[in-house]
């Protein structure tokens, strides 16, 4: 199957006066339709830049390389910010973190949903108007026609992030990268909107990056998932293999520090922080916080497969509880 | 909504009541009390007890207040003592010239400061805004005062382009006279079909207008730019990019909505700052209106008339804010109560 | 290479130098404010050391003088050298502006602490009557006060204190209000400290900023309107000197001597502006967005 959307070798760099922080380090990521990608990290591992990246809303003081495969074209990932413009909302939709601030709050909601529409899709004003309250109602907001006049402050938190979505599905795209869609809200609210965005991948098959912190929200929805940190995927596949079986010393601290995933009952945490990303780093990124740290660690690890669609990147992987044979990597 | 303009209106005469209780105050501090006026040097005690009484001035102080509140509302504004006409009247004469002159700056200042701000966001950090930036600092270093005296300097003094001061050529209003129906020498010239007069008229306002304006473009433009640059950094603008919606149509028309509403009180405060600063520029320029009668009250110990000026402009600032404050409820969607 | 290791921490070292030239950089505007305000400054407090004349000698024989070497800003109609009378301006603006400031704040802080802190009744009667004093354009109070009082500087300073504490009273009120709730004040009211106490001594501190670099920003308006006053004729009076009072003195002859307006006039500009780039300045490196603190 081909992947939607496929991030190749992506980097973003922000060079600053004294030094150069690098946020993304040759990064791949592919998403497939109809399947839910969480792409998981604690803040500063690189995860919103991938998207932004990816979309080319990253502002000027950076520096990108890679390249951006979407269907059928591939564009230079630096030209994203003004090649972008064409599948930005129309292919390829984001959702942001906090709904509060996510809306204009001096035009209505329908007119702002409205304004996208018009703008990637050719119908007429009426025609636009009813695909608007039709989407509405997609996400399952209750009477499309009153809420089409309203505005964002008369709404609450769970109903603008549906409404966003509304905003994202109303110009069909075929990829919807959501960057921390839930973590502004309750945790009901926030297994309600998840079902949602679950039911409209089957429906839709949409290709989703899911972008969040929290593994709890990854394990209930998504089908693959990817582990970043400082910049660089160091694990990724099938969201139960990954889960079940962490391969990564990073993973397998991530997953014990989430009491219904991981297996301890003391609460856990990972010592150390996360490195300076503006000094350039040598070998593996985590080996100052891990207890496996031997002198090939500062040796650079590469992505390795451990089994079908299972890769990580680690001198060290706890492949024990994997079943299949494990084939051996080479060294850069 | 009608409850909001009550409460509004109700809590406006509140505050004027304060203000004109803080004048009562005030007059009652200036020196030379109203009985010295009145009775002249040395008067005898019973004179002076006599005089009192007369003046209400037993009487306590709050009904002294009631008094005074009472004539200021029937348009007893007191007498001026320079020029001996009711207070009220010296205003109604000069009040249309400094209404020209602050209004026609309040116009450029819009219309210019403006979009100056907005260009200057929207290309950030390009030569225009840089120079935008710079000239905003300066112009709000410069006193007010001092722009008028370097526009007559260079203007009229090395160029002669423009007359020195005053409202229209004296030779030109006798010779070419018209009907002061509405205050504004420039309709009423233009009513009057007197186009000479006209272009005196225009003539002399264009330095006091432009040292007015100079000064307030300088804040306008600096606030518009930092209102419009906070905005473009916010969330939903973002949300906008993110949906391939064209930066043109992101500046002009989302932002600028929402940079626009807040301005509103911006420019009521420049309305009220060009009140206080056309005392000045009156001064400089010799200009007919509120402001240089105020001067010439204080220097010559006018009383009645400083007062006057007071309360006239303070309730006009108070009513112009109340305006504002009325054109939010419609303008800004949050504020909309049911 | 050895030379790193032995200046890490010496007042010149590599590092605190590059740190220094890293704040220079990022801060130009208010760094130049910073020294043009130290400059005149340091004018105005050794001003008896640096003017050549006594800023008050009348000479009518050198009266109207053009800049030359030996007046470098001229004369003015009394023969006094404008140089050293802009130089001793200097002082009577600075110290204009830190009193009126003093003063407003001193009114203001209190008042809007107390409004912010009890909130309620008293927030709501403080609050109308501040409303009462920002009801009046700017520059009118001053004017209407100063009549009242009689036209001297200490009176335009006074009056310009009166209509300036409001500012500074809601300020402060609304800074008191987001740390009133603040788990600080809750613990040391649990803890039955005094009202007063807990006033002064954890509210205060935790919400002043803002008034302070309001206060820096308003440091140039209040030059200005002091200056404002005496041009008019109600604040300083001779023989007092400052630069407002000078323009005005300069007014029947500047069309033919421009040196007598100019000088005095570009000394108001050039301190306001030096204050404002200042207090700018201070405004931006204290913006949490920039990642907060000195």
């Amino acid at each position: 199957m081909k992947p939607i959307l496929s991030i190749k070798d992506l980097t973003v760099s922000f060079p600053k006066l004294f030094n150069t922080i690098t946020a993304v380090r040759g990064l791949d990521l592919d998403l497939y339709a109809g399947q839910i990608t969480g792409l998981v990290g604690e803040s500063g591992s690189g995860k919103s830049m991938t998207a932004a990246a990816a979309m080319g809303l990253i502002t000027n003081q950076a520096e990108v390389t890679g390249n951006i495969h979407w269907q059928d074209k591939t564009w230079a990932a630096a030209d994203m910010a003004k090649a972008g413009r064409q599948i930005r909302g129309a292919g390829c939709a984001m959702i942001f973190q906090n709904p509060l601030t996510a809306l204009n709050p001096f035009f209505s909601v329908g007119q702002q949903i409205f304004d996208v529409a018009r703008q990637h899709r050719s119908m007429t004003t009426i025609e636009i108007e009813k695909e608007v309250k039709q989407c509405l109602a997609q996400v399952h907001l209750p009477q499309p026609e009153k809420l089409y006049t309203k505005y964002p402050h008369e709404l609450s938190g769970g109903q603008i992030q549906r409404v966003v979505i509304a905003m994202a599905l109303i110009c069909q795209p075929r990829v919807l990268i959501a960057d921390e869609p839930t973590t502004a809200l309750d945790v009901t609210v926030q297994s309600q909107i998840l079902a949602l965005v679950r039911e409209l991948t089957d429906e839709k098959q949409l290709s989703v990056l899911l972008i969040t912190h929290d593994l709890s929200v990854v394990a209930t929805v998504c089908d693959q998932v990817s582990v970043m940190y400082a910049g660089q995927i160091v694990e990724q596949g099938d969201v139960r293999q990954v889960i079940k079986f962490p391969v990564h010393p990073y993973t397998q601290k991530l997953l014990a520090t989430v009491p219904e995933i991981g297996n301890s009952t003391i609460l856990e945490h990972i010592p150390g922080q996360v490195p300076d990303l503006g000094k350039p780093v040598v070998g593996c990124a985590f080996k100052d916080r891990c207890e496996k740290r031997t002198e090939r660690c500062l040796q650079t690890p590469t992505l390795v497969e451990a089994e079908m669609g299972h890769q990580y990147r680690c001198f060290h992987p706890e492949l024990d509880n994997l079943n299949h044979n494990v084939r051996e990597e080479t060294m850069v | 909504m009608y409850r909001f303009l009550a409460h509004r209106i109700i809590l406006m005469f509140g505050i004027l009541a304060g203000v004109m209780f803080l004048t009562f105050i005030l007059s009652r501090m200036l020196p030379g009390s109203p009985v010295e006026m009145m009775l002249g040097h040395r008067p005898t005690p019973e004179q002076i007890a006599l005089a009192r009484a007369e003046l209400g001035l037993d009487k306590p102080v709050f009904i002294q207040f009631f008094y005074y509140l009472g004539n200021l509302v029937q348009g007893d504004w007191g007498m001026s003592l320079r020029t001996g006409r009711p207070v009220i009247e010296d205003l109604g004469m000069r009040f249309g010239a400094t209404f020209e002159l602050t209004t026609l700056a309040l116009i450029i200042v819009v219309t210019l400061g403006i979009p100056l701000g907005v260009l200057s966001a929207v290309k950030q950090n390009s030569m225009l805004d840089h120079i935008t930036r710079t000239g905003s600092i300066a112009g709000m270093a410069l006193p007010v005062f001092l722009i008028g005296m370097l526009l007559q300097m260079l203007f009229y003094g090395k160029l002669s382009w423009f007359p020195l001061q005053g409202r229209i050529h004296s030779e030109v209003a006798l010779d070419f006279s018209f009907d002061p129906i509405t205050g504004l020498y420039l309709i009423d010239t233009l009513l009057g079909g007197q186009w000479v007069a006209f272009k005196s008229a225009v003539h002399h306002l264009v330095l006091p207008v432009a040292s007015l304006a100079i000064a307030s473009i300088a804040v306008v433009t600096r606030i518009t730019r930092n209102t419009m640059v906070e905005v473009l950094g916010e969330d939903h603008i973002k949300t906008l990019r993110a949906y391939g919606i064209p930066a043109r149509l992101i500046y002009y028309r989302y932002a600028l909505k929402a940079t626009l509403i807040p301005l509103l009180t911006v420019i009521g405060l420049t309305y009220g700052y060009m009140l206080g600063g056309s005392v000045v520029i009156e001064y400089v320029f010799d200009w007919p209106g509120m402001g240089s009668y105020v001067v010439g009250a204080i220097t010559q110990s006018d009383y009645p008339a400083v007062l006057g000026v007071t309360i006239l402009l303070a309730s006009i600032y108070l009513t112009i804010n109340l305006i504002i404050d009325l054109l939010y409820q419609f303008v800004d969607p949050r504020l909309k109560v049911a | 290479m050895t030379d790193l290791s032995l200046n890490q921490s010496g007042l010149f070292s590599a590092r605190r130098r590059a740190i220094t030239w890293h704040f220079i950089i990022h801060n130009k505007l208010f760094v130049l404010g910073a020294s043009l305000f130290f400059t005149i400054l340091l004018a105005a407090i050794f001003a008896p050391a640096i003017v050549p004349y006594d800023p008050s000698a009348i000479n009518f024989r050198d009266k109207l003088v053009a800049p030359s070497l030996a007046h470098l800003m001229g004369t003015d109609d009394l023969g006094r050298d404008i140089f050293s009378r802009v130089v001793y301006g200097a002082r009577t603006s600075l110290i204009v502006g830190c009193t009126v400031l003093a003063l407003a704040m001193m009114v203001g802080v209190p008042i809007g602490l107390a409004a912010g802190y009890f909130g309620g009744k008293i927030d709501q009667v403080l609050m109308r009557l501040t409303d009462i004093f920002l009801a009046f354009p700017p520059m009118l109070l001053p004017i209407a006060i100063t009549a009242a009082l009689g036209a001297s500087l200490i009176n335009a300073m006074i009056a310009l204190a009166i209509s300036w504490f409001p500012w500074y009273a809601r300020i402060m009120r609304s800074s008191v209000m987001s740390v009133r709730n603040d788990l600080f004040i809750s613990a040391a009211q649990t803890m039955g400290i005094s009202n007063m106490k807990i006033m002064f001594r954890h509210a205060l501190p935790n919400s002043w900023t803002p008034s302070l670099v309001q206060g820096s920003m308003d440091f140039g308006y209040t030059i200005l309107a002091a200056a404002s006053l005496s041009f008019i004729g109600i604040g300083a009076k001779p023989p007092a000197i400052e630069w407002g009072l000078m323009v005005a003195l300069s007014r029947s002859k500047f069309l033919d001597y421009w040196w007598t307006a100019a000088f005095p006039g570009l000394a108001i500009f050039v301190t306001v502006l030096a204050v404002n780039l200042v207090g700018d300045g201070l405004r931006d490196i204290l913006d949490p967005k920039r990642g907060g603190g000195l």
